[in-house]
């Protein structure tokens, strides 16, 4: 297999993003607030609260950043929404990528779509689902 | 799978032929070409070498409650019929036969294949074609191809200028065939480099040659992606197409991607024509012929059976919706769609006993309801007692004009359009609600059957009414249902009225019949049963086929107003 | 490998014959990646730059198409702000026969002619079409502001 270089993978990803692929649970695209968009390393995310949960028909947005070795090397990942959840800083949003899987495990093949699924599926995990939240809708200072 | 009979050395000959053609235009034109359906397809199959009785045909079966198909010519006015009509298989369109003579007014003539027949029927067009172009077979079937199979046009083309109608369509000029070869050493494929004498290479009639295994590549990349006759020389800029004859040479020995060819072949055969549809029940693989064109469908619904047991209509293949035509029938599915988030009305599927006001839900086809708690028998269209329905009075099926005035006056425009709406969806819901159920009750009926006959020992063709009545059912309640679609979207006059009046008989024989079979010890003695039952399913359907048949007529006729 | 070595192949092509006004060199790591420079053309607002381009092979090649990006921003109606071209060649009117050397020409004439009626940039698109006296000064300030000067 010829190795797809970081930009190449990325603006796939990116181009499966805006056509909004898979469930419609998870979702996520460049940041374009950022001023350099040509080096794609700034993205954003979603994830529909998962169902049976504290988070239930709550809406998560996170910030993605996606170093100069991803897929190599895993991407970084903070919550933009607050939320309470174990791995996650109550003060910063910002995933410590031991405490969760997806993170723990990467794998280059792993794409960011993997990564929200694998955080949606840390939300409903039984240490996760039942944790008193922050009020909906509020957002770090980040 | 294809002969060819003719090799590059004849080419002259062909050439030869195709003077001789453009000489004697007239006469092909009458003999061969003014098709209609009473020419039979012998002749021409028979010049093409295949057998007539050799080709499998498969015709819909026809069933009591499907309507019968027969050969004469589709009945609404010819002049409206487009191109297709008249088109390259007026010779060959033969359509669904029966035995039960005159065709019914609102029939139509369609005919069922199969994948096997449909590229025989390709394979017998281009042979009645190949002589008439005096191209070869590989070139025939492109022409026919990029013409979507519009013979016509395409002769026409053809005899003004032979040269631009063969370049438009993709086609070398120059019809050497293609070959596969190798022995050239200033060959090089510009694809993988590969060069020298060694290397095979395939030679198109356009002169662009690439090594076989690129060629192949290139081609079964196309062929996964779904393409089969319009893929192109790869070399960019050149619009040849790479013909059968050519594509099969290449593919020989590879089956799956052989299949995956052939199969692409059929699929744009019957997409590329206005007279086939491919039917729309999921996995099915049969393909339907008919000759309704789109102009006639505001006043015709073409209903076809295909062998899989789905009826739709060709011309929108929706599920079948006589007696409504295409666009009231679509306008009338999306309004409900539009209306249906927004109103509370769809509480159709459980009422208030208007006696006790226990909650009721429809558990059975039947109108006549009665309620468990209170034994209080009432109509569940009208929530009115079901002692005043009686036998001769059924006021359930229309929209009362003089009830929807004082609703007019006291309330505004729009929730008297509202009111008006809820009246007939209610009327169309619940007869489509009643077709599923009475799906459900051929489960309980052919149970009773089985009891019938264990019980009174009757044969297997005795209990037989019982099933018949349940076909019949159905099939009236999808007609009663889109009844309620036309009369929706119907200006009220006296012709109105009329349509109404059969509407109403149908739908009271309907009930009536439903009730005999849902609760069939509620009417006597089993022999009474029985004799009741037929009787009532005769009634129906002639009800039915009067309904049928005057709605059809009326629509052609104009005979009713419709709004917008 | 064929396709290993017909990418060889191109590669002797376009070191021993370069297209003139354009330098492809695979990176070292990865034989599909080229790191390109292309000067703009002659008569165009893109003239006087360098722009820097990467282009990757994919397993496919040469089935499909490469995939090419301009590095250095533009401004230009098919060129959107992540440097993706919008270019019929690259996409459905891709064939075997074309070469990462016809890629390149292509994509330098495109900067000759744009194409403000297929935009992949809508705002610099309707910028062309409105005024592109405009548009024309738009770019060549880009040009000034973010290209390579050549050497």
């Amino acid at each position: 297999m010829a190795e797809v270089p970081r930009s190449f993978r990325l603006l796939e990803e990116l181009e499966k993003g805006e056509k909004g692929f898979g469930d419609g649970l998870c979702s996520y695209g460049l940041d374009d607030k950022v001023d350099d968009i040509v080096e794609m390393e700034h993205w954003v995310g979603t994830i529909f609260g998962p169902g049976h949960s504290v988070h239930e028909n709550r809406i998560y947005s996170l910030k993605i950043y996606c170093g100069k070795s991803y897929p190599q090397i895993r991407p970084e990942v903070r919550f933009s929404t607050r939320i309470a959840m174990n791995g996650v800083d109550p003060h910063t949003g910002v995933v410590n990528p031991e405490a969760v899987a997806v993170l723990r495990e990467w794998k280059p093949s792993y794409t960011l779509m993997t990564l929200l699924k694998g955080l949606r599926s840390e939300m409903a995990s039984p240490h996760n689902k039942k944790l008193a939240q922050p009020a909906e809708g509020s957002m770090f200072d980040n | 799978m294809y002969k060819y009979e003719s090799d590059s050395d004849n080419f002259m000959d062909e050439d030869d032929e195709f003077v001789d053609y453009s000489e004697e235009e007239h006469d092909f034109t009458d003999s061969e070409f003014a098709m209609d359906d009473e020419n039979s397809d012998d002749n021409d199959t028979e010049d093409a070498g295949i057998a007539h009785d050799d080709r499998p045909r498969r015709y819909a079966e026809t069933q009591a409650t499907q309507p019968t198909q027969t050969q004469n010519t589709f009945s609404a006015d010819a002049g409206d019929f487009e191109d297709d009509f008249y088109g390259i298989d007026g010779a060959e369109f033969e359509p669904v036969i029966s035995s039960r003579g005159a065709k019914r007014p609102w029939e139509v003539d369609f005919k069922v294949y199969d994948p096997d027949e449909l590229q025989a029927k390709q394979e017998a067009i281009v042979a009645r074609m190949e002589p008439v172009l005096a191209t070869s077979r590989d070139a025939t079937t492109l022409l026919l191809r990029s013409y979507l199979w519009k013979d016509e046009p395409l002769v026409e083309d053809y005899l003004t200028d032979p040269e631009r109608t063969l370049t438009k369509a993709g086609v070398a000029v120059d019809q050497t065939r293609p070959c596969i070869q190798s022995g050239d050493s200033a060959f090089e494929c510009k694809i993988c480099f590969s060069e020298g004498s060694d290397e095979e290479y395939f030679a198109p009639s356009c002169g662009h040659r690439y090594c076989t295994t690129c060629y192949k590549t290139y081609l079964v990349g196309h062929v996964l992606g779904g393409a089969s006759w319009r893929i192109k020389c790869p070399t960019p800029k050149c619009n040849m197409l790479v013909g059968e004859e050519g594509a099969r040479l290449l593919l020989a020995g590879d089956e799956e991607s052989l299949a995956r060819y052939n199969t692409n072949l059929t699929r744009s055969f019957v997409n590329d024509r206005d007279s086939f549809v491919w039917c729309p029940a999921p996995n099915c693989k049969y393909a339907i012929e008919c000759h309704v064109p789109r102009s006639a469908l505001r006043t015709t619904v073409p209903s076809v059976a295909c062998i899989c047991g789905n009826q739709f209509c060709f011309g929108c293949q929706l599920s079948d919706h006589m007696p409504a035509p295409c666009h009231l029938a679509s306008r009338w599915l999306e309004k409900c769609r539009d209306d249906s988030e927004t109103s509370s009305w769809i509480k159709v599927n459980t009422k208030e006993c208007t006696k006790c006001k226990s909650t009721i839900e429809k558990n059975g086809g039947c109108n006549h309801m009665t309620c468990r708690e209170c034994r209080y028998e009432f109509c569940w269209v009208c929530m009115g007692p079901w002692s005043e329905h009686g036998q001769h009075f059924y006021n359930c099926n229309r929209f009362n004009e003089e009830s929807s005035k004082e609703a007019r006056d006291s309330v505004s425009e729009t929730r008297a359009q509202l009111e008006r709406y809820i009246h007939y969806f209610t009327r169309y819901n619940n007869h489509e609600q009643s077709a599923k159920l009475a799906r459900k009750l051929l489960a309980t009926t052919e149970k009773n059957m089985e009891q019938l006959q264990r019980e009174l020992t009757l044969s297997w063709i005795e209990v037989q009414f019982l099933s018949d009545a349940v076909d019949v059912l159905s099939i009236c309640r999808s007609t009663l249902k889109w009844t309620y679609v036309l009369a929706f979207y119907m200006k009220p006059d006296n012709q109105m009225i009329i349509f109404e009046n059969n509407q109403s008989d149908l739908e009271m024989a309907t009930e009536q019949l439903n009730d005999l079979v849902e609760n069939p010890t509620n009417h006597g003695a089993i022999e009474d049963i029985k004799r009741k039952i037929i009787d009532k399913t005769t009634y129906v359907k002639s009800r039915w086929e009067t309904l049928l048949s005057d709605t059809t007529l009326g629509l052609q006729e104009n005979r009713w107003q419709f709004v917008d | 490998m064929a396709a290993t070595k017909r990418i060889l192949k191109e590669v002797e092509r376009l070191n021993k014959d370069p297209v003139p006004g354009i330098l492809a060199q695979p990176i070292e790591s990865n034989i599909r990646y080229f790191e390109v420079y292309m000067d703009g053309p002659a008569q165009s607002p893109y003239e006087g730059g360098r722009f820097k381009l990467e282009l990757f092979l994919p397993e496919e090649y040469p089935m499909a198409p490469p995939k090419v990006r301009f590095l250095t921003k533009m401004y230009h109606p098919n060129i959107d702000k992540l440097g993706r071209i919008c270019l019929d060649i690259l996409k459905d009117k891709w064939s075997p026969a074309l070469q990462i050397r016809t890629v390149l020409l292509s994509i330098q004439a495109l900067l000759s002619a744009p194409n403000p009626d297929d935009p992949l940039a809508n705002d610099v698109a309707e910028q062309w079409k409105t005024n592109e006296k405009l548009a024309i000064q738009t770019a060549t300030q880009w040009t000034k502001m973010y290209a390579i000067p050549p050497q």
